[in-house]
């Protein structure tokens, strides 16, 4: 059956519209947590110390941002957004400054200093020597300084890699020190700066089958993060899964032990589906005990695992 | 001994926001009420066929319950659960990786090979929108499923999603075109039908 872009719409709001049975089943299934929080604490009021505190810091930023935005007279600011709507396109920011753009990120600062805020894709900036102050391109892990130069900024799900084709940039990474690159050089790269960033980078490597050291210390930096028990979860579990195909099954192992205390109410059954796969693996059959009861008996992973330990202790 | 017992259903959907911020027991209910419809179906248009889009909603009901001395009130509920929707919806889409490479679990998957015996059934072709929805960029995605299937107006897709109307516009120009690509690719959409205006 052919569809229409309206009847695609019709078929997506139709068929995904919240009927009352299951409003009144997962608002019935809300139950204990809304008797949980009722009657709870009162909602936590400013103190009168912390109003002030909040006072005298908000001055101190509107100083900073008419300190820092204020432009040079003869300097134009610089407003916009891209979207990466329209493939490859070039823009020229002020006389002798010149973009191409795959991807999205905000333009802000002034033509004397313009100011690139990226968030995905690639940008390429050329600039002739001495035609601005200075250039800045931000990402959430990087900010390349230029003055003359020719560059690539590209951002995706393993940081941001910045390309230096003439001249030379300084890239900062995060709150590393700066750090020149020079045309020809090896591109730099500035690592996700969050725990969920790493994590994210983690699962790129994992699916273009990265070495898995790679791939485990992407995901020991994320833990340096101290991440909320959810995404430690995350992480841990992604690392097991790594060691599980490397196969260091005790390294595997180890780690889903590690995630399975903090997974209770909300990962306990994946997790302990992976632990009885790496059991199974381990030929554990201590570990197999422990989990099989957590699967159905009629799952393929619940059978395997029955077999490897009667294959080791033999017809009953 | 006589039990009084209460329907909910009969409680005024509107709960009075200072009864809410009392932790009044009913008062929750009527919101979590009033709310989960809309939330579910967030989950379920944006959070994609791998996404357990009720878990979602409920956690994202849970989340509000423990913040709502962080809600300014009434009229930025609707927002403040959009924004909460986001973050959990990406957080289960991170599970949904997990559970792609979980040893024998059963993953949601749509194949996008064209297989028009496949999508004979309005259920199928539903499961096909989901996918295509779920693989677009997310701040696309939302875009085209509040104007395009929620019937929401710019303005208060605005308000909703705090995102300028310029950039919005040019979004939802793009989701458009990549939706209908995608549908024409998997044979949904006839490759004659109109382009995105």
């Amino acid at each position: 059956m052919s569809h229409t872009e309206e009847s695609l719409q019709n078929l997506l709001r139709d068929g995904t519209r919240a009927t009352t049975d299951d409003v009144d089943q997962l608002v019935s299934g809300l139950g204990p947590h809304v008797a949980a929080r009722a009657l709870g604490p009162p909602p936590r009021k400013l103190s009168r110390m912390g109003w002030m505190a909040g006072g005298v810091l908000a001055i101190a930023a509107g100083a900073l941002v008419v300190v820092w935005t204020t432009p040079p007279p003869e300097a134009v600011p610089l407003d916009a957004a891209w979207t990466a709507q329209d493939g490859l396109t070039v823009h020229t920011l002020a006389q002798g400054v010149e973009v191409s753009i795959d991807g999205s990120g905000t333009l802000g600062g002034t033509s004397r200093h313009p100011e690139v805020a990226w968030s995905r894709g690639s940008i390429s900036v050329a600039v002739v020597p001495g035609a601005v102050d200075g250039l800045t391109v931000s990402t959430p892990e990087a900010r390349v300084q230029i003055t003359g130069t020719e560059f690539i900024v590209a951002r995706d799900a393993l940081g941001t890699h910045v390309t230096v084709a003439r001249g030379s940039v300084d890239v900062t990474c995060g709150e590393a020190s700066t750090q020149a690159v020079k045309a020809g050089a090896p591109p730099a790269l500035c690592l996700p700066q969050t725990a969920g960033g790493l994590l994210g980078r983690a699962q790129a490597l994992y699916d273009a089958q990265a070495a898995p050291t790679d791939i485990t210390a992407s995901l020991s930096a994320a833990l340096e993060y101290q991440p909320s028990n959810a995404l430690t979860v995350e992480i841990l579990a992604t690392r097991a899964l790594t060691l599980q195909r490397t196969n260091d099954l005790d390294g595997a192992w180890a780690a889903t032990m590690e995630a399975l205390p903090l997974a209770k109410g909300f990962r306990q059954d994946d997790l302990n589906r992976l632990a009885l796969s790496i059991a199974t693996s381990r030929e554990d059959c201590t570990g197999i005990a422990t989990f099989l009861d957590t699967i159905p008996t009629e799952d393929a992973l619940a059978v395997q695992a029955r077999a490897v330990c009667a294959t080791f202790e033999g017809p009953q | 001994m006589t039990v009084h017992t209460t329907d909910l259903r009969t409680l005024p959907v509107q709960a009075a926001w200072a009864d809410v911020l009392r932790r009044d027991r009913f008062a929750l209910d009527a919101l979590c009420r009033q709310w989960m419809p809309t939330v579910l179906q967030w989950c379920r248009r944006l959070g994609g066929p791998s996404v357990d889009a009720e878990a979602a909603a409920q956690e994202d009901l849970i989340v509000m319950l423990d913040r709502l001395d962080r809600i300014d009130g009434p009229e930025v509920v609707q927002s403040w659960l959009f924004s909460a929707t986001r973050r959990i919806l990406s957080q289960h889409r991170r599970r949904a990786w997990f559970r792609r490479w979980l040893p024998g679990a059963s993953v949601d998957q749509v194949a996008s090979a064209t297989n028009p015996e496949r999508r004979s059934s309005a259920r199928e072709a539903l499961t096909e929108v989901q996918d295509i929805v779920s693989r677009l960029p997310p701040r696309l995605a939302e875009v085209w499923v509040l104007v395009q299937v929620e019937a929401r107006t710019v303005p208060e897709v605005v308000e909703l999603t705090g995102v300028p109307e310029g950039t919005l516009r040019t979004r939802l120009r793009r989701a458009r075109h990549l939706v209908l690509t995608e549908a024409r690719a998997r044979g949904l959409v006839d490759t004659d039908h109109s382009e995105v205006s």
